[in-house]
């Protein structure tokens, strides 16, 4: 049996560090962000902890500052984070210690994300299949520090920043999202990004309500079939 | 009929943690190689990427105090660093942001 609590403390060993601070970062802009869109501090931590996707966040604090209705919130939320489906189904294994379904695995489930992902999946020689559960928790577990964190700093001390520290920070946070949105390995996916910069603001110009849904539906799906004219192998 | 911040999280949280949910369930049943998970992908692309432009451009926090030149230049100053790093968004990132830091001290008349 491995020692639990040693593997448990690697894991948490490992986040510290790149991964804790380019988060924390991030965060700290989305606290700010938060604020500037109206949220008070309890539901902005809880938003964190509770969507666990900056794209998912991002777009939550901006359909509040809009005051969009509820049905906007659960049709964008919804398409913007069935990216979590194929996540799950690609990391649980690499998670769990067995092939038998377990209600942790709900837990784990909820703690997925490409940071965490990418980590475990770069440890898989390393760890046997008992010590991925611990070891994952513990990473995840400082994540989830760091991430409150830097979002109760950004929420709190935003405003108390050099004026040229907050405008940054203002930047910095849709900027990283836009970054990670062009990413994308295939051609498919950075010609809806491209196309995506044009229709989505123009459609949210012609129709506040729906403009964010019509647009994005639309360049994606643009995007898609373009992709699939010209499929890419480039990464 | 105005809906709050909580009952909108809540709604958000149940739209992303069913799929997670559904994620769990499907694990050892589900090819995610299909074209629909493709799709998805590109929507969520453009819908984000499209949000994130617009939150910057077309902003309408303390950020639209920023002239749109200097936010057009710390923009293509980080897209340019990012596709010429091989796409590393650590680098795009750092570059941007520091031309952005920049131009904000400069205007601010902090050098």
């Amino acid at each position: 049996m491995p020692d639990k609590a040693a593997v448990f403390l690697r894991g948490a060993r490992d986040c510290i560090g790149a991964p804790a601070l380019a988060l924390a970062a991030a965060l700290t802009g989305y606290g700010v962000m938060a604020r500037d869109n109206g949220l008070d501090l309890t539901v902005t931590v809880v938003s964190v902890l509770s969507l666990w996707g900056l794209p998912a966040m991002m777009t939550y604090a901006e359909l509040v500052g809009a005051s969009s209705g509820p049905v906007l919130m659960a049709v964008t939320i919804a398409l913007i984070n069935i990216r979590t489906l194929p996540m799950v189904v690609a990391a649980l294994p690499l998670v769990r210690n067995g092939r038998q379904l377990k209600w942790t695995h709900f837990i784990y489930a909820q703690f997925i994300s490409p940071t965490n992902w990418a980590q475990i999946a770069a440890k898989q020689g390393e760890l046997s299949a008992p010590e991925r559960p611990p070891y994952f928790l513990g990473f995840s577990l400082v994540m989830w520090l760091c991430v409150s964190l830097g979002t109760v700093i950004g929420y709190e001390y935003g405003v108390a920043l050099p004026a040229f520290m907050g405008l940054t920070l203002l930047f910095l946070t849709p900027f990283f999202v836009f970054l990670m949105m062009s990413t994308g390995h295939r051609s498919g996916g950075r010609w809806a990004v491209v196309i995506g910069v044009v229709l989505v603001p123009l459609a949210m110009f012609i129709s506040a309500e729906w403009g964010l849904l019509i647009g994005g539906i639309s360049a994606g799906t643009i995007g898609f079939f373009l992709g699939r004219k010209a499929p890419s192998v480039e990464t | 009929m105005t809906v709050g911040p909580w009952s909108l999280l809540a709604i958000a949280f149940a739209a992303t943690y069913s799929w997670r949910v559904l994620g769990v369930l499907v694990a050892r049943r589900i090819d995610t190689d299909m074209a629909i998970f493709e799709w998805f992908g590109c929507v969520t692309y453009a819908l984000v990427g499209g949000l994130m432009f617009k939150a910057i451009f077309f902003a309408t926090s303390e950020l639209a105090t920023v002239p749109l030149i200097d936010r057009g230049l710390a923009f293509a100053a980080g897209m340019a660093i990012f596709t010429l790093s091989k796409r590393s968004v650590g680098a795009g990132f750092v570059g941007g942001v520091a031309v952005f830091a920049g131009l904000a001290l400069w205007r601010l008349g902090g050098v």
